[in-house]
């Protein structure tokens, strides 16, 4: 049974294979699209094939993105309508997304609990003889008020 | 920079001398991810030739009329349930080109097994 990553991972190399063959010469497109179904095919039914297999053809579609773009314009510059080229751009821009979503994205998780804020200090009446002893009142002036406290001159 | 006509960058020639040795392995013919496990066997690694580089290079080398490709026969691929392959084969022109590269440069084909089995046998 094809696992849904190799699904997946199969899906983007044929579906990159048709974007940079569209509107080729049928013969020529139909030949590059059959062999990279056989080597796909090849490589996933290999006897050795390893339980990464999926990350290896990702890694050669992806390493081999410029050869294919270049080999698609030694076939000669595609005459395509805006409407194809809006297309084309659209399938590629998929295809990022969706590499990037299943291969590359960290899921972001909020944290489940607000942060308590830290305690508040309560002091006790043994810890108030720890504190340092209130300034004694200002000396007393002629223009000092009755009513307010003052130290006399020594 | 361009490429002069005819001239082949390293990986083409890479491929044409695994073509050789498997010629000479009686292998005539070969296909796409065939010769990529070759040359990954051959240099080691793990990770194939991209699709992109590995089919330009084919196209190319047959272009340039040293491969030669045909499909084969659609009913032995049906015989086996797997799609059909498209198989390459060394002409003349290539076989003499792989050749005489050969010869002119022996040290330089050398590969990372062939490296390992010198250094064990010193």
């Amino acid at each position: 049974m094809t696992s849904p990553v190799l699904a997946t991972v199969v899906w983007l190399v044929r579906t990159w294979t048709r974007v940079y063959t569209w509107n080729l010469d049928s013969t020529i497109r139909d030949d590059r699209r059959a062999e990279i179904d056989s080597d796909i095919w090849e490589q996933v039914h290999a006897p050795d094939a390893s339980s990464m297999v999926a990350f290896e053809i990702l890694g050669r579609l992806l390493l081999g993105l410029s050869a294919d773009v270049q080999w698609r314009f030694e076939q000669g510059v595609p005459t395509m309508s805006p409407r194809l080229v809006i297309r084309a751009l659209l399938a590629s821009t998929l295809l990022v997304v969706t590499v990037w979503t299943l291969f590359f994205s960290q899921p972001r998780t909020l944290p489940t609990t607000v942060q308590a804020p830290p305690p508040m200090r309560i002091l006790r009446a043994d810890a108030m003889s720890a504190l340092p002893p209130p300034p004694p009142p200002p000396l007393c002036t002629p223009n000092t008020a009755p009513n307010v406290k003052c130290t006399k001159w020594p | 920079m361009r490429r002069k006509t005819g001239e082949l960058v390293p990986f083409e020639e890479l491929i044409l001398a695994a073509a050789v040795r498997l010629w000479n392995a009686d292998d005539r013919e070969f296909y796409g991810y065939q010769m990529a496990k070759h040359l990954a066997d051959e240099a080691d690694r793990k990770l194939l030739t991209a699709y992109g580089t590995l089919y330009r290079a084919l196209g190319r080398l047959e272009s340039m009329g040293l491969l030669q490709s045909t499909w084969e026969d659609p009913q032995k691929a049906a015989d086996e349930n797997r799609p059909g392959r498209r198989l390459y084969a060394l002409t003349d022109a290539g076989l003499d080109r792989a050749r005489s590269q050969e010869q002119s440069q022996p040290a330089t084909t050398s590969t990372a097994r062939g490296r390992r089995r010198r250094l064990a046998s010193a």
